[in-house]
This record gives C-alpha cells, structure tokens and sequence, in this order.
C-alpha cells in the first residue's frame, strides 16, 4: 500500500517537473508557451520560399536607393480576420525591413509599430518586443548588425508557426512582403531610370512567384480565402509566364531571364496592380 | 484500494504519454540545436518534414526557392529520426531522369545526427527525404519522426 502511494507520489513529481521544465532561452529568443492547436500534418510535397527579411537584403545588395515616401501608407485597419492581418503584417515588415535596411529610424520605428500591432492580432505577440526595437535602435547605422537582428525576428516568428502549426500563414505573408518588396524596386526603377541591378533582381524575385502560387493552392484547403490572394498572384503570374524571354528560358532554368524594355514596362504595371489589388484585402 | 491502483495506472500513462508528446519533433528544440552549425550564416528559413515509417519505402521531397550567386548552407538535423533516412539533393525533382546529385547523405555513419552543405549557384533545389521501411515488429506500434531543414545564407 505505501509502496503504491509512493509510486503515486513520484509519477506526479516527475508529470510536474515534465510540465514545467521549459528551456530556457535567451534574451532574444521568444518563450512559446501555448499549446499545440491542431495535430500537425505529414506532406509528401514540400514547397520553401525564402523568408521576407532574406527579398529585402537581396533588393539592397542590388543596390536598390532609398527614396522617402514610396512604402505604403501606415493604416491600422480593424476589419478582416488572421488571414487579412498576417497578409498586412508582410506588406508592413517588407516596408519596415526597407526602411531598415536604408538606415531611416524615424519611419523604421513607425513601421516597427505597425507591424506589432498586426503580429498581436494573430497572437503573435511575442516576436516584435521592446527590446527588439531598442536594438534596432542601437544598430541602426549598422546594417550588418541590423540583418542579424531581422534573422531573430524571422526565426522567432517561424518558431511560433510551427509550433502553433500554422503552416498555412507563411505563403500569406510571404505574399504581402513579396509584392510590397518589388513594388518599392518598381518605384525607385521608374525614378531612377532604370536601374539594371534593380531590374534583374525584380525579374529574379518574380519568378519566386510559381513556386509561391503553388504552395498558396496547397493551403487552399486551410482557409478557403486564400483564393483571392491566390487570383491576384495568378494573374501577375500569368502575364510574367507568358513573356517571350521567359518562354526563351523556361529550358536553361539556371540561366538569367533578360526582360526587353517593352516586358519589363508591362511587368512594372503588373506589379503595381497587383499590389493595388492586395490593398483592398 | 482499487481506487488507489486505477490512479496509479491512470498517472503512470498520463505521465508517459506527457514524455512522449512533449520530446518527439519539437520544432524549436530540432532547429536551437542547429545553431552551432550555422556559425556566421543568417537565418533565412526552416521546414520541419514529418513522416511515418511504412512497411515499404518512401520519398518526401522539399522544392526549395535560392538566390542565384547567393552563399547557402543547409543543416540537416536527423535526431528525431528513429530509423535513419538518407537525405539527398538534386538540381531536378524526381521525375527527372537525368537529374544532377548535388549532395547526399548516403554512405554517412549511421548515428550521425547533423548534416552542412554548401551551395551557391541553383535557384533551386530539390531535398528528396528517403525514409526506409520499417520492418522491425513493435508489436503493431506505428513508428513516426521528422527531419529539420535550416537554411543560412550569407
């Protein structure tokens, strides 16, 4: 009898040690603390985009100027669910990473703010603290430091993903920042008279966009308003197919795809309505 | 006394269970422990590719998106893997046929739990998962596990 209830004893010393022994993490790492939502799903087919942080340094390596204005313009919209929210979240970060990345404290801060208020209304609190716009500040003039800082914000908000299994978010996101991000190009190209380096690293960034279609329609069954997204991506993605240099390339996949002045022209208006059209979500 | 042994049972599952459901494919946990490999490389992305063991063979593939020109590596970590799989990349998807080998872990030692790769110059790869059968008898316990990919590029 005694040795049952100590047995007892034990078991739930041990379940209550189980339950509370959390790594701990460190001071730029978020804690997860929720639980498993859903039961995660196995796929055969796997689909991975870069992240928004990774479109954002690529679009500044080309060397992509800072031009003040161009970013969209900050709104805190009450209407719309998780999928209109995250999709806001993307375009903002995409803003936020630009002005970043072009060393703008002023509008990184607003644009910071912005885009915390978004990640908290899909219960993602955690990734876009106070202590991570204090480094930011920090860092501003170091834009090394700053890459760093925005690669801890990424891994936190994948960390939340996966373990809320909220798979289903991450094209949504990608989506917003990935139009956001090649509109901005788009904006500096046309002011600055086109820039080749710009111009490329557009046609490169948009090919991204089959694979993105693909994984937006393996989520379709997640959350049936995907569609509309998926309408405006399709469309853009349409017109870019069907481009005769991309025709040309479609069989050297390792090649670059060289836009002619006239493709390019009807590309950049592609991308303008498209990003119009994410707008209105 | 019957009372006292249907909550010793009870707690004895409980707690087992709780182990079991807490350890097994933690996303966090599979990618902190990639860090070291990462050294100077940023984080770009991961992908956690869960399976479960059959009685014949099986193939996950993972199509990934790259920067041409861009400085990646790849970490691959196996520790929730029961059986080992062999981890191989490829310039084409699988219905290629005359696919190019990239990378594989095939030949590996088989208590190996973490895999680096460079690459640099694809805008796209394929990482097909090769997941062996499971023919061992567990007494019809179904075996899972799972594999983290984390992307660094510099």
């Amino acid at each position: 009898m005694k040795k049952i209830i100590f047995s007892g004893i034990t078991l739930i010393t041990i379940f209550l040690v189980s339950c509370s022994n959390e790594e701990k993490t460190s001071e730029n790492e978020i804690q997860i603390t929720d639980s498993l939502s859903t039961q995660p799903e196995e796929e055969d087919k796997i689909y991975s985009l870069p992240s928004a942080e990774h479109v954002a340094v690529m679009f500044k390596r080309s060397n992509l100027k800072y031009i003040s204005g161009i970013t969209t313009k900050i709104e805190n919209k009450e209407t719309g669910g998780e999928l209109e929210n995250t999709l806001r979240l993307g375009i903002y970060s995409a803003d936020l990473f630009y002005n970043l990345l072009n060393n703008q404290w002023a509008e990184s801060e607003k644009y910071f703010l912005v885009c915390k208020n978004y990640a908290d209304k899909i219960g993602f609190n955690e990734v876009f603290t106070e202590e991570t716009l204090n480094r930011l500040k920090t860092n501003i003039q170091n834009t090394d430091s700053i890459i760093k800082i925005l690669s801890t914000i990424q891994y936190n908000l994948d960390n939340k993903v996966q373990y809320e299994n909220k798979n289903h978010l991450i094209p949504v996101a990608f989506a917003g920042a990935w139009i956001e991000s090649m509109y901005i190009a788009v904006q500096v190209s046309k002011k600055e008279n086109a820039n080749p380096q710009v111009n490329n690293m557009i046609t490169e960034n948009i090919a991204i966009g089959n694979t993105l279609l693909k994984l937006l329609n393996k989520e379709l069954k997640t959350d049936s308003k995907i569609n509309d997204i998926i309408e405006i991506i399709d469309g853009l993605m349409k017109e870019f197919n069907a481009m005769q240099s991309v025709q040309q390339n479609i069989e050297n996949e390792e090649g670059e795809i060289s836009l002619t002045k006239d493709e390019l022209d009807k590309l950049f208006q592609a991308i303008e309505s498209s990003h119009q059209k994410l707008l209105t979500l | 006394m019957k009372t006292i042994k249907f909550i010793f049972y009870f707690l004895l599952i409980w707690t087992l269970f709780s182990f079991q459901s807490s350890n097994l494919c933690d996303p966090k946990k599979l990618k902190d422990d990639c860090k070291p490999y990462m050294e100077s490389y940023n984080y770009d992305l991961s992908k956690l590719a869960r399976f479960t063991y059959k009685t014949k063979p099986q193939v996950k593939e993972n199509e990934l998106e790259l920067y041409y020109g861009e400085k990646y590596r790849f970490v691959f970590n196996v520790s929730d893997a029961p059986i080992p799989i062999v981890i191989s990349l490829y310039n084409k998807d699988k219905d290629h046929k005359n696919r190019k080998l990239l990378f594989t872990t095939k030949g590996e030692p088989s208590d190996k739990k973490f895999f680096t790769f460079e690459y640099t110059h694809a805008r796209r790869v394929f990482i097909d998962y090769e997941i062996p059968a499971d023919s061992s008898n567990n007494g019809g316990l179904v075996q899972t596990g799972c594999v983290m990919l984390v992307l660094g590029y510099k």
